[in-house]
């Protein structure tokens, strides 16, 4: 097998060939752990790698597979996780100095459901400092770096996850986006992101950003390994109370059947204005060869939607700056200038405002839905841009944020998922985004799977990653 | 359309001090314009919201022939206890 041919197996087929005894997880580890120590110095996607933990999980693994079977479709594969997630016994820091030494004694629902899947933990990710922001450079282990251009910035917050799937230094990863953090690094890295609808997911034992916006969800590096990566953590969860009581199902249950059949809306108003050229032309391309594949087009107006991101921003500001009060008050210093800023404006936004924005969400929620009567699943692009360069001023203003296009999903509480849809002219990745009924994720699944299937965008590689 | 906002960086100083954080002149000035951007465009809101416009309750309801698996009882889009946020973690 040639070299990095594991390293960038999907995790689906990964998972059959363990099962089949063709591969064994300690084999896999160990590619990647080769892999992590060559390429990763010059990226900076991982901030602890746990090798020697890693090796024991994936030769228990294998006993147990050969012994008794394979649990399930991850049984042995390598996971790594944004450093947000609570993992017993390895540090989590949420990528602060103010977390520095801190070490749960108890996993993240999340990550308890995947020990449950078999999966093999190799390590924690790089993010943007408390999932603050969508750079992932941080002030205090400097800047996660683009596996397509060293000089730009992965995205953010889950930037390290991006990187990491994108340069074969992980099958799996799980991600949070309270403002785009799981589908702007997957735009920006060229990987698939889901965030799934609010309350599909616990966040029992994710630090928070924002209560009520905070999502967890799957990233990888095709749709199908997503949809897998779901079925292991979705569900109820009694000690998360905003966790909904609504069954998971098996998320890839209709994956393959095509986009015959489906609607997509296509909301020109907003998701289309302010982009650059070359994301204009994939998007544009990525919603006729969705047409070609049999889906019907409709026209998609949200009047509010134009609202979205300041509303976002208040409640997520509001929010966080309660989060964090004690620590603003007591360490606020230990912060990055910008973190601690966006933190220090959460401090100046009346209740009033705060509830206005909760009503404004109401209002764009009910127009995504209206729309979503229409059509099965709404089409635009992930990111108005490519990535910038690592250092570039990055603004939280509505018409200039780099993530004014995923807000109002994190806003309406829709699933939304981004994968690769091609690339600029310069090389970097373009993420087209798609947007669901509420709990609906499988048709979002099953749209996102129909372009994969139609396209070869997801198979390319980073230059140097083989 | 309420008036233009224009605050001073004393107001915010002051207003901080309130709250326990520390907030010196550069500071507040930094602040300044991107607290006056956010809070002029959240007085938009008050005009565009009609009266009977009620917060978002945390989930969307499920909606669809597909939102959730077949054979299912009526889902409840929130688990009992849904008005509190989960409890912070870690404590700061």
């Amino acid at each position: 097998m040639s070299a990095g041919a594991l390293a960038f197996l999907s995790a689906a087929e990964l998972g059959r060939r363990i099962a089949r005894g063709e591969v064994s997880p300690v084999e896999v580890v160990g590619e990647l752990l080769g892999r992590i120590e060559r390429l990763d110095p010059g990226l900076g996607s991982y901030l602890l790698v746990t090798g020697a933990r890693a090796l024991d999980e994936a030769r228990a693994a294998g006993t147990e597979i050969a012994a008794r079977g394979a649990r399930g479709p991850l049984h042995g594969v390598p996971v790594a996780l944004k450093d947000l997630f609570d993992t017993a016994g390895v540090r989590t820091t949420a990528g602060s100095k103010i977390l520095a030494d801190r070490v749960p004694a108890r996993d993240a629902a999340v990550v308890e459901r995947l020990r449950a899947a078999g999966v093999v933990l190799l390590g924690k990710l790089a993010m943007h400092e408390f999932a603050y922001g969508t750079t992932t450079t941080s002030p205090h282990r400097g800047a996660c770096r683009n596996p397509w251009d060293r000089a730009r910035v992965p995205g953010g917050s889950s930037g390290g996850s991006g990187a990491a799937l994108a340069a074969g230094l992980a099958h799996l990863s799980l991600g949070t986006d309270t403002g785009g953090s799981i589908r702007i690094p997957a735009s920006a890295c060229g990987v698939v992101g889901l965030k799934p609808t609010f309350g599909r997911v616990s966040r029992r034992g994710v630090i928070p950003l924002a209560w009520s916006l905070d999502h967890v969800g799957p990233m990888a590096r095709t749709v199908e390994d997503a949809a897998l990566l779901l079925n292991a953590i979705a569900g109820p969860d009694p000690e998360d109370p905003w966790c909904a009581d609504v069954p998971a199902g098996d998320f890839t249950r209709d994956l393959e059947r095509g986009a015959r059949g489906l609607t997509i809306g296509v909301p020109e108003r907003y998701f289309f204005e302010g982009l650059e050229p070359d994301v204009a032309a994939a998007v544009r391309a990525a919603v006729a060869t969705l047409g070609q594949e049999g889906a019907r087009r409709t026209a998609a107006e949200m009047p509010h939607v134009t609202e979205a991101h300041t509303a976002l921003h208040a409640i997520l500001a509001a929010e966080a700056g309660a989060y964090h009060a004690p620590w603003l008050r007591t360490r606020a210093e230990d912060y990055g200038e910008d973190v601690r800023r966006a933190l220090e404006l959460g401090h100046f936004i009346p209740a009033v405002e705060y509830v206005n924005a909760r009503r404004m969400q109401q209002i764009v929620r009910e127009e995504f839905v209206a729309a979503l009567r229409e059509a099965d699943v709404l089409v635009a692009p992930s990111l108005p841009r490519t990535p910038p360069a690592i250092g570039e001023p990055m603004s939280r203003e509505p018409g200039r944020a780099w993530n004014r296009l995923m807000t109002p999903a994190n806003l309406t509480g829709l699933p939304a998922i981004s994968l690769p849809c091609g690339f600029d002219r310069a090389g970097l990745p373009v993420g087209l985004q798609i947007i669901g009924r509420p709990f609906d994720e499988a048709t979002v699944l099953r749209a996102a799977r129909a372009f994969e299937r139609a396209t070869d965008w997801h198979e390319r590689r980073p230059p140097g990653t083989g | 359309m309420p008036d233009a906002l224009h605050l001073t960086e004393t107001f915010l100083i002051e207003l901080a001090r309130t709250r326990g954080l520390a907030l010196d002149p550069a500071r507040a000035a930094a602040l300044c314009p991107q607290v006056e951007s956010l809070l002029g465009r959240l007085a938009r809101f008050a005009d565009l919201l009609p009266a009977d416009t009620v917060p978002a309750p945390p989930a969307p309801v499920p909606s669809g022939p597909n939102s959730f698996a077949p054979g299912s009882s009526a889902p409840n889009p929130s688990a009992p206890g849904s008005s509190a946020p989960p409890a912070p973690h870690p404590a700061p």
